[in-house]
Parts: C-alpha cells; structure tokens; sequence
C-alpha cells in the first residue's frame, strides 16, 4: 500500500475519486518502457515520475546538443554533451526520488529490441524515426502491451494508443509498403519548441490512464492536432485481422536473419578501429551531395541514396561494407535494404557522418 | 460533386495548403484522388500515407459521395 510520505505527495491524485490510492497504487507498480529522450521523451517524463510511476526505462544514444535546447526542457546548457538518457535519469530523481529509473545508453535497434521490451507494462514511442516506429509496434504486439504513440512534424502532431486490448496498430493507420520509402530523411526539419511538450503531455496522460484504468484510452483512434491553426482531427482506423500475425512474424524473422547475416551498428567513436579491422571493407556514402564532410584518408564510393536500390545490384554480396549518410537515418533505410539483399556483412555508421 | 479535402504533416507542406473544396464528376474512387494528388505532387509517389473519408480510415477502393470529407495523412516522423 501508498505510505505516509505518499499519502501527502500524492494528495491531489487521491482526491479524485476516478484515481484514489487504488489507481496511484497502480501507478507504483507499473513498469514503463520509453523510447527516445528527445522533444516528446522530455516533456513524458517529468510528468511520469512526478505522477508516481514506479519504474521507468529510458532508451536513447544521443548526447545533448544546443539545438536540443529550444524545445527538450529538461536539460541545460551544463548538459551540453552529456548522455540525454542518463541526464533525464538525473533529473527524474530530483522530480521524485521514490522511483527506479533506468537509462540504457543505446539506440534502440533489432539487436536489443526483445531485450529491452521484456517485462514491461507499457512502451511508449517518443523516437524520430519511422523505421524504429515500426520495430516498436511489433515488440508491443509481440508482448501485446500497449504502444503510446506520439510524432511530430513542424506545428503538427499525432498521438494515438496502438496494440491496446488487441486494438488497431501502428500498421493498421500506416501499413508499411516495401516499394516505397518510409520517408528516409536525414534533413532535419523544423519544429516549434512547444510541439514536442504538448504531444508528449497527451502521451503521458494515455499512459496514466492505461495504467490506472480510468477514462477512454486512444485506441482504434489516431488524434492530429495542428497548433498553427488550433486544429483537432481524430481519425477512427480499424483494427487489421492479419496485422498481429504479420508482426508476430517480422519479429521472429529478425532473430532469424541475425544468424544468416548481420548488420553491425557502430559510432563515430568506432568508426577508425572498424577501417582499421576489416580489409576490403567497402564503404559507401550515401548522402544526396558528398564532400560535405566524408572520411579522410580512404577511398569511399558515392551512391546518391535515390540512385541505391538500382545500384545495389552492382555491389557484391559477400564483400564486407560499410555504410553512412549525413545523420544516420537514410544509412539505416539502405542497410535494412541491404541485409533483406541478403549482403553478408554490413557495418553501419550510427549518427552519420556529421557526428564523426 | 463537391469533396472537401484535408491534408496533413509533409502533404500539406508540398500542397501549400491544409484544405481545399473540390468540384468532380461522380464515379470518383480514393484511387482516383491519389493518382491525381500525386501526379500533380510527384514527391508523393515515394511517400506511404493514408486516407480517411468523414474521419475513417478506408481502402483505396471506397468510392466517394457528395459533401465527403477526405483526410490524408502520412505518418509523422519527428520526435
């Protein structure tokens, strides 16, 4: 049960009659899983911890930059090149120092995907990546927890409760077409600062309320709100029968692939002692315009990352290869691509070249 | 007949516009729309997005009635 100090730090939850202890003794025991300690990550959080959530997992790589500044409010400018998932960890404990907060300083990839995703309640998506989106409905379905979906775009949002009670999926709003890029963009796009705050805010309260069991949760439903023009559209999506089996499926397929062939992340750090590792590594630059910044000192080939499903075809299958783009995101697309070609070994280059 | 359209996130940014009223023939199908909405934007033939009709989600098939709302949507990327 709550003790006396939670008693009185929990007071205005315990005065609502929909929550009482019962439900702030739900949160105590929920274990949460969120991906990315980005704009969304930073403003789910806070909220979670002060909310009284009893176990929380934050996954991310990046380390703090400036740019990060105008909208991920947890961190300061002392934070500039700190890990963000173990500063928002920092953070968390100062906010409430009665929950367990763990941060996994990694990406959240295909290699620890099952790891991460066990034994949890809830996951929720705050990355900036459609690709790794896809990869999280499939371990939600595969654990079948739900998925609070969160993304943004400029001064649009789009929340949504994917994978709850057997409910829609992320594949069901956006079933994934082979033939057509999940809009691989390493351009960075703008995004006013307070976007990320108010979609994450409507993550935090769908997780509060699939917690605790309280009001209507998001489900079979995916909300767009446009703060530009103080525009909500909620789109009703219909759950697809063969979605879960495809899912279940994807994932026990990459467990399989990994033994076939094998995709190596690494990062800049990596990035020499992996050269220096493998004669005859082929390495392939995929930015739309090269000699912006590449790697000094080795011959590199330029493939146009439009131009590279057509070119794939002239590589050679059991050569070594490694791969990057400007930030890391066009690379992942083409190295899926190529272990799906089935290339034997492929070293990809993590944060792009600009991190180099 | 007349159909309202709505677009969202990186299709209202090519279309410079989040609405519009349009007037068509009837015998007007999803499909119909999207092959005209991409080729007047071609970007959008690389693009995975997905359509609603009076805010629900449908096939490519459904065919459209006078005074229908139609959505486009493509997933958001950002985070």
């Amino acid at each position: 049960m709550l003790s006396e100090q939670e008693i009185q730090r929990y007071k205005r939850h315990l005065l609502l009659p929909e929550m009482g202890t019962e439900g702030q003794f739900a949160l105590k025991n929920a274990r949460v899983l969120v991906i990315g300690a980005g704009g969304l990550g930073n403003a789910v959080l806070p909220y979670l911890a002060a909310a009284g959530v009893g176990d929380v997992t934050v996954v991310d790589k990046d380390v703090v930059d400036i740019s990060n500044l105008q909208r991920q409010v947890l961190f300061t400018e002392n934070d500039l090149g700190k890990s963000k998932s173990s500063t928002i960890v920092q953070r968390l404990l100062q906010i409430n120092s009665t929950g367990k907060y763990h941060s996994v300083e990694q990406y959240f990839t295909e290699s620890n995907a099952l790891e991460l995703t066990k034994n949890k309640d809830v996951i929720i998506d705050c990355v900036d990546q459609i690709d790794v989106r896809y990869l999280i409905n499939d371990l939600a379905v595969h654990h079948q927890i739900p998925m609070v979906y969160g993304a943004i775009h400029r001064f649009e949002g789009q929340v949504a409760v994917f994978n709850y009670q057997e409910g829609a999926t992320y594949r069901c709003a956006f079933p994934k077409n082979e033939y057509k890029s999940v809009a691989p963009n390493c351009e960075e796009v703008g995004v006013i600062g307070v976007l990320p705050g108010i979609i994450g805010l409507y993550q935090a309260m769908e997780t509060i309320k699939i917690i605790t069991g309280i009001g209507t949760v998001l489900s079979n439903k995916i909300m767009m709100v446009d703060l530009l023009h103080n525009s909500n559209h909620t789109i009703t999506i219909e759950k697809k029968s063969n979605s879960i089996n495809t899912s279940k499926i994807v994932v026990s397929s990459i467990m399989e692939q990994k033994m076939e062939n094998e995709i190596i992340d690494f990062d800049a750090s990596q990035l020499e002692e992996v050269i220096e590792n493998n004669q005859g590594l082929k390495i392939i630059d995929i930015q739309y315009q090269t000699n912006v910044k590449s790697i000094k000192g080795v011959e590199v080939t330029h493939i146009p990352v439009s131009e590279f499903e057509q070119e794939m075809d002239r590589l050679d299958k059991s050569q070594t290869i490694l791969l990057y783009c400007a930030h890391g995101v066009n690379s992942q697309w083409a190295t899926r691509l190529l272990k799906q070609n089935d290339f034997e070994k492929i070293y990809h280059l993590v944060g792009g070249i600009t991190s180099v | 007949m007349k159909i309202n359209t709505l677009y969202f996130g990186i299709i209202a940014e090519l279309k410079g516009l989040s609405s519009e009223i349009q007037d068509y023939n009837s015998d007007l199908s999803i499909n119909q729309l999207k092959l005209d909405l991409n080729t007047a934007i071609p970007a959008l033939n690389e693009i995975n997005y997905s359509v609603a009709v009076n805010q629900k989600m449908v096939s490519d098939d459904v065919s459209l009635c006078e005074g229908d709302e139609v959505s486009f949507f493509p997933p958001f990327a950002g985070g």
